[in-house]
């Protein structure tokens, strides 16, 4: 008879009590930062080597972007509170703080549809084309804030999936492990957000 | 104004602290959109608006990320892909700065004012 199989063992410190799903996410969370920040450099590098880089607030409307960065601040509240809700076992709490986020995700989605087309159709930008100024200026403005809305769209459709299992009452014990791990991804969507805001639209 | 007030006082510490980072989160935002019309130098501005974002971004990852809550190895496992970028931005830089130098940029070393024409040249329709 061979050994029989142990279950493998953490150092009971190295993580504490995060579950193997949060340092997953975390790590997932590290490479798609790398990939943001790829992008930014990118980015970067194109801005300081064009001389014909035009100022964003010409174009780009920041009051607009802000209102957005308002909206995503608040949704990370409301998820937060979601979690602490879920925690102490307040079912319909956790769900109205969950909707209210999901609402914020939408909300936001809204606005970028509008300015995408607004861009589009006043500015002259497209994926391709700029008609006032260099093109990298509009293919970098759609790949950054393009490839973070996606993340914000996935991020509804996570929610959704886990208010759909918190209406079900799979978190009615307290154990809220996965609606903190939605969460991560949550407020990583937001502080990417908070980073391409500053540099695409303010700087 | 009392009802805000009373809600607030409702709340237990946790939750509290939530709230405080929302406001902190709030002012600091505008503070950027404020420093746009400070008299300062665009290097200035730059700098300091990069500052304010760079401190939202971290309150966010340490309070509703709950990072001030997660253990040192967490914390180490996270540093590590900022070592990362950081030899990635200095190499994708570095390799700009060479390529412009040896191929890419036909204009360079001639007087400033002559880069005039090299922008109708590239970005022509």
């Amino acid at each position: 008879m061979g050994a029989v199989a142990q279950p493998v063992e953490r150092k009971p410190d190295m993580f504490g009590q995060a579950t193997n799903g949060k340092i997953g996410m975390w790590v997932f969370l590290a490479t798609d930062g790398l990939t943001f920040s790829g992008f930014l450099l990118a980015y970067g590098i194109l801005r300081a080597r064009n001389p014909d880089w035009p100022d964003p607030d010409h174009f780009l409307g920041i009051t607009l972007s802000a209102i957005a960065t308002f909206i995503l601040i608040c949704s990370s509240v409301t998820m937060v509170l979601s979690q602490a809700a879920g925690e102490e076992k307040k079912r319909n709490e956790m769900l109205f703080f969950l909707a209210l986020t999901i609402l914020g995700g939408m909300s936001f989605l809204g606005i970028q549809a509008y300015e995408y087309t607004h861009l589009a159709h006043s500015q002259g930008m497209n994926l391709w084309e700029f008609t006032k100024g260099p093109p990298q200026f509009a293919s970098t403005f759609f790949v950054v804030t393009g490839f973070h809305g996606f993340h914000v769209l996935s991020g509804v459709i996570y929610l959704m999936t886990i208010f759909g299992r918190a209406l079900a009452g799979k978190y009615d014990d307290g154990n809220v492990n996965e609606v903190e791990i939605a969460g991560l991804f949550w407020h990583f969507v937001d502080l990417v957000w908070i980073l391409v805001f500053t540099f695409i639209y303010m700087i | 104004m009392q009802a805000v007030i009373h809600f607030f006082k409702t709340l237990d510490a946790k939750r509290k602290s939530y709230f405080y980072v929302f406001f902190g989160l709030c002012v600091l935002t505008v503070l950027e959109l404020a420093f746009l019309h400070l008299p300062f130098s665009q290097t200035v501005i730059t700098i300091m608006i990069c500052v304010a974002s760079l401190a939202k971004a971290l309150i966010v990852g340490w309070v509703y990320m709950h990072l001030n809550h997660e253990t040192k190895g967490l914390k180490i496992l996270l540093l590590f892909p900022l070592f990362v970028a950081f030899f990635y931005a200095v190499f994708l830089i570095t390799d700009s700065h060479l390529t412009r130098t040896r191929h890419a940029d036909p204009y360079i070393g001639m007087p400033e004012r002559t880069l005039g024409p090299r922008s109708t040249l590239r970005f022509a329709s």
